[in-house]
């Protein structure tokens, strides 16, 4: 660490990025919290009213039910996008990850299992949407399996009963691949001369577990868990590309919320002041994911 | 028996990822009428249609969708990386006024969920004259990376040792020469972990793209899928023909920067 003869030096280096973040990050910060307190159609700001707290008192209060009702529905489902979405990806990726280690060809089934992943964007939302039709593959499956109670007429995203379902699914397969990474990682991190010496001490497989994979493991899946939640509740390209939100809000998250209110229904303050509430709700869940980011600088 | 229930576990979960693929290549050699009656069949009926690519790639202009997607992924990795390896050297190196308070405020960023700024960046880039073009879809982009990015440059500096500056001090180098003769040669391995992460993200990325442009040429490859989409009657072989064009690059460089990718997922979590 060295303090500069030239004191403006290490200001020289921050230079760039800070201003790249007073013109674009800060500036928009700030200008969506002001937003959030007026009610504003969006072309000349010289239109807009100051409202107070009535945009949060619409859609949190109940003042405008239908708002309302739309924003605890939206809630709801990124909640429960994020419950599923942890319930079966952190099982499933351990088992796959303890079944991957000490495996031939390991590192081809590793190539294949990251795909998904990688390509994970508008394209891979396209094919599940294809996946999902009436006549799709995932109906023919199970009536192939003859499983016909697990079809669905309609389609998977065409009915507000399983629309959730089939973001769900995309969800589980897009993250699936980065929980099984950390998990590989850190299995195979673990110094194979611990499990040694405490074969040598008389240690059954069982504790072996407890006392040495497992506290290896548990930092791995907070991390996991947290970054599901952020994904979840940030969720939007897939619902939007794949369902709109509906059929009739039965899809609906926070993101396409927004979304919707502001360039659809020009309604900029409501949409402003719902994405702040949702900054106060991913805001919690990332302070613990800030915590890893922690370094002594 | 043990070994084959693995075998079996690892194969069935390989074909879970693998299908979706398999299906979309399959769809985009299909003729329109066979993709809307044999959904489910991933082979295509009566010989495989590659003139729908050709199709696709003309109809839409994807030519110009694709040079889009490159310019802008190209730039945003080498702004992230220029940009942000000063600040992790600034922050890394020396001692002065306000660091914390600036590495803090820039690492909460994070907290900040894209969809609560999406409407003041519109109207900001907007006012800047700034939509349809390169630079509106960038900016943001390359801001929008700066708490990992310097987070990983700031934490990487760290590790390289403090002699060498001190040599390189003596040797009569000025700051800056150190940090480009120096600490960027060094910084390789992270530059690179960065660099993917950023060309992933950015050639995926569609919400700010779809807001900032609506000038047809100006479209990336995932708006122009949505385009594709967007006609009344669905063509799923040609959708998917496009989408194929869309993830073909990132397909093709997966093998390459496969572990440089994994160790930035598993930095922070995993000591490898």
């Amino acid at each position: 660490m060295v303090s500069s003869k030239n004191k403006w030096v290490p200001y020289l280096f921050l230079l760039p990025g800070i201003l790249l973040f007073l013109g674009v990050g800060l500036y928009s910060v700030g200008f969506s919290i002001v937003l959030s307190f007026y009610n504003w159609s969006g072309i000349d700001f010289s239109t807009a009213r100051f409202e107070g707290l009535n945009n949060f008192r619409r859609f949190l209060l109940g003042d405008d039910p239908i708002v309302t009702q739309n924003f605890y529905h939206a809630v709801l489902h990124n909640v429960i996008i994020a419950v599923a979405q942890i319930a079966v990806v952190i099982p499933v990726a351990l088992v796959l990850a303890f079944v991957l280690q000490n495996t031939k060809m390991a590192s081809l089934y590793r190539t294949v299992y990251f795909l998904p992943m990688i390509v994970s964007g508008v394209a891979m939302f396209y094919v599940w949407k294809g996946l999902f039709e009436p006549s799709g593959a995932y109906n023919s499956l199970f009536h192939w399996l003859g499983m016909d109670f697990m079809t669905v007429p309609s389609g998977m995203l065409g009915s507000s009963s399983t629309s959730l379902i089939g973001i769900i699914i995309t969800f589980i397969w897009g993250g699936l691949p980065g929980t099984l990474i950390l998990y590989y990682a850190g299995l195979t991190s673990v110094d194979p001369s611990l499990y040694e010496a405490a074969s040598v001490d008389g240690a059954t497989k069982v504790k072996m577990i407890l006392k040495i994979t497992w506290p290896m493991l548990k930092p791995i899946t907070l991390i996991a868990v947290i970054q599901m939640l952020n994904g979840a509740f940030q969720a939007f390209e897939n619902v939007y590309i794949m369902t709109g939100g509906g059929p009739a809000g039965s899809s609906e998250v926070i993101g396409t919320l927004v979304y919707r209110t502001a360039f659809l229904d020009n309604n900029y303050g409501l949409a402003s002041a719902i994405g702040w509430v949702s900054f106060l709700i991913t805001g919690a869940i990332a302070i613990f994911s800030f915590r890893s980011f922690k370094t002594d600088i | 028996m043990v070994k084959s229930i693995k075998h079996i576990i690892l194969v069935l979960y390989g074909l879970v990822c693998l299908y979706p693929f398999l299906w979309m290549i399959g769809t985009s050699l299909k003729t329109t009428q066979d993709a809307l009656a044999n959904p489910q069949s991933p082979l295509p009926e009566g010989g495989f249609q590659w003139s729908v690519f050709g199709d696709v790639w003309n109809k839409l202009n994807f030519y110009r969708f694709f040079v889009n997607s490159a310019v802008v992924s190209i730039i945003v990795i080498i702004g992230v990386v220029i940009i942000y390896t000063m600040m992790g050297y600034s922050f890394s190196k020396f001692r002065y006024r306000g660091k914390k308070a600036i590495y803090y405020t820039f690492i909460a960023l994070l907290l900040v969920p894209g969809v609560t700024t999406l409407i003041p960046l519109y109207i900001n880039m907007t006012n800047l004259g700034l939509e349809n073009t390169y630079i509106g879809i960038i900016l943001p982009m390359i801001n929008g990376a700066a708490p990992f990015a310097i987070f990983l440059f700031t934490s990487y500096f760290r590790t390289i040792p403090h002699e060498m500056y001190e040599s390189a001090v003596l040797d009569g180098c000025g700051s800056f020469k150190i940090y480009y003769k120096i600490y960027l040669p060094l910084a390789l391995p992270a530059i690179g972990t960065i660099a993917i992460m950023n060309f992933i993200g950015s050639w995926n990325n569609v919400l700010w793209p779809m807001i900032i442009v609506n000038d047809q040429h100006m479209f990336t490859l995932p708006m122009g899928l949505m385009y594709l989409d967007s006609s009344s009657f669905k063509k799923w072989n040609e959708l998917m023909a496009g989408a194929l064009i869309t993830i073909v690059p990132i397909l093709i460089a997966f093998p390459f920067m496969q572990k440089t990718y994994i160790k930035g997922m598993t930095v922070g979590s995993v000591k490898m």
